[in-house]
């Protein structure tokens, strides 16, 4: 069984995983890193929480197992849920999401995606600064930026992960973009 | 990365386990997404009902009437007769199908704009459709007849009806040489004087039930000077007597006689 379970794609696991739960620990251990590191990166809270956070929403996707359609990935699906949970939770405890509070590592992938450095001519050192900025960003363009940057998500999983078309997908990154080169200008982290 | 500190894999599915967690069946997941896939269709439906009933409005003038007035006064007339609460209720249905179209399973993934006006395509041929096939009349003659007159403007007839403007509505009660006896839709009556320069539509017969629309001007208190007369309703089919019937499926009770002769 331990062969299958590694053998198997996403897709096999989880209709074995229907009637048998022990294929549904294969896929937890796929994922359960991966969506520990993305709810960190989209919320504020402690290991101990985010670590409840993805307990409920691994119980989701085995309650909802039914409503897989295989046109999806499982990986787009499975960060679907784990990004309303994470929503539900921070709802539930009144904050306001945009606290998050990213790593240094994360914040330069995305200041680097982002900025043409050389274009622009941007002195990258004063990495508090940048934290700074993209920090600062409203979660809406900070969770796309994430999923795009960090997570290394295409558009069209991004669409499916947050619900909304792809076009609007775009129009946040290109805003995000523009936010920050307008942040770098503000912050005088462009050498004339 | 950061990594979770506890083995979360033997957790779930113990849990799993323990409180015999089943995945929800297949059916009721579908449904909520079969039912928003109804509720859009119901406002399909709504709003191509509402269109046949804007379209029945404005096509109640006729292309005549712009020989009768000049473009200020027909626009006028145009604005003060629209249907509002069918404009009101065809935009509130439309709006809340784009709303539950995004609600189904990928209707996320349409653009607002391209779903918009794919519904306001559907909905455009289903009112001309029942335009066509005359559902918006008979829609229209569903709404109670003795309505009150603050509501009449719910009606056509209510709303077409000033004579201060130029547009008279009613039933002809009598027709004499030069004059039509009329009631309007609250039941007062006018007098309707007509001359061989009034320009009559060609499929109205005038006489006593015919419900008309007259264009002219109010030439006293309840009298009305015409300088058109058009039919309110288009004609109802008729049919002719001598209709070759060979070619009609033959109906149940026709079998039944047939069988009992």
């Amino acid at each position: 069984m331990q062969n299958v379970q590694q053998d198997a794609t996403d897709d096999e696991l989880v209709e074995l995983s229907k009637t048998n739960p022990d294929f549904f620990g294969e896929l937890v251990v796929r994922y359960e890193n991966k969506l520990f590191a993305f709810v960190r990166r989209i919320s504020y809270f402690s290991n101990e929480d985010i670590e409840d956070i993805i307990q409920d929403t691994l119980v989701k996707v085995y309650k909802n197992l039914n409503a897989f359609d295989n046109s999806f990935k499982f990986s787009t699906w499975i960060y679907r849920i784990a990004r309303n949970t994470t929503f539900d939770a921070i709802r539930k405890k009144h904050a306001r999401p945009q606290s998050a509070r990213l790593e240094e590592e994360d914040c330069l992938k995305i200041f680097r995606s982002s900025v043409d450095l050389e274009k622009e001519m941007v002195v990258v050192d004063d990495l508090e600064k940048i934290r700074k900025i993209i920090d600062g960003m409203p979660i809406k363009y900070k969770e796309v930026f994430i999923l795009k940057f960090i997570e290394g998500k295409s558009y069209e999983e991004i669409m499916d992960i947050i619900k909304k078309p792809k076009g609007t997908i775009a129009t946040l990154i290109s805003r995000g973009r523009k936010m920050i080169v307008h942040e770098i200008e503000k912050k005088d982290l462009t050498l004339s | 990365m950061r990594k979770m500190k506890k083995d979360i894999s033997k957790e779930i599915v113990e849990k799993i386990k323990k409180e015999k967690i089943k995945p929800i069946e297949k059916w009721k997941i579908n449904f909520k997404n079969y039912l928003y896939w109804g509720v859009v269709g119901v406002f399909i439906l709504l709003s191509g009902a509402f269109f046949s009933l804007i379209i029945l409005n404005f096509t109640g003038f006729g292309e005549e009437m712009f020989g009768f007035f000049h473009l200020g006064r027909f626009l006028r007339i145009l604005i003060f007769t629209a249907p509002y609460l069918w404009i009101l209720a065809f935009g509130i249905c439309v709006i809340s199908g784009v709303f539950i179209f995004q609600k189904t399973k990928t209707g996320y993934r349409h653009n607002v704009l391209f779903v918009v006006s794919i519904i306001l395509i559907i909905v455009s041929v289903l009112g001309v459709v029942g335009h066509f096939l005359r559902m918006n009349e008979r829609l229209e003659d569903g709404l109670p007849h003795n309505i009150d007159h603050r509501m009449m403007k719910f009606k056509k007839e209510g709303r077409l009806f000033m004579p201060e403007e130029g547009v008279l509505v009613g039933k002809i009660k009598k027709v004499k040489e030069g004059s039509i006896l009329l009631n309007d839709p609250k039941n007062e009556k006018w007098v309707v004087l007509y001359s061989n320069k009034t320009k009559t539509a060609k499929d109205i017969e005038l006489k006593e039930g015919v419900k008309v629309i007259i264009f002219g001007e109010k030439s006293g208190d309840h009298e009305f000077s015409a300088f058109g007369i058009k039919r309110m309703e288009r004609p109802k089919r008729v049919i002719k007597e001598n209709d070759d019937m060979s070619s009609r499926r033959p109906l149940k009770k026709d079998v039944d006689n047939l069988e009992r002769k």
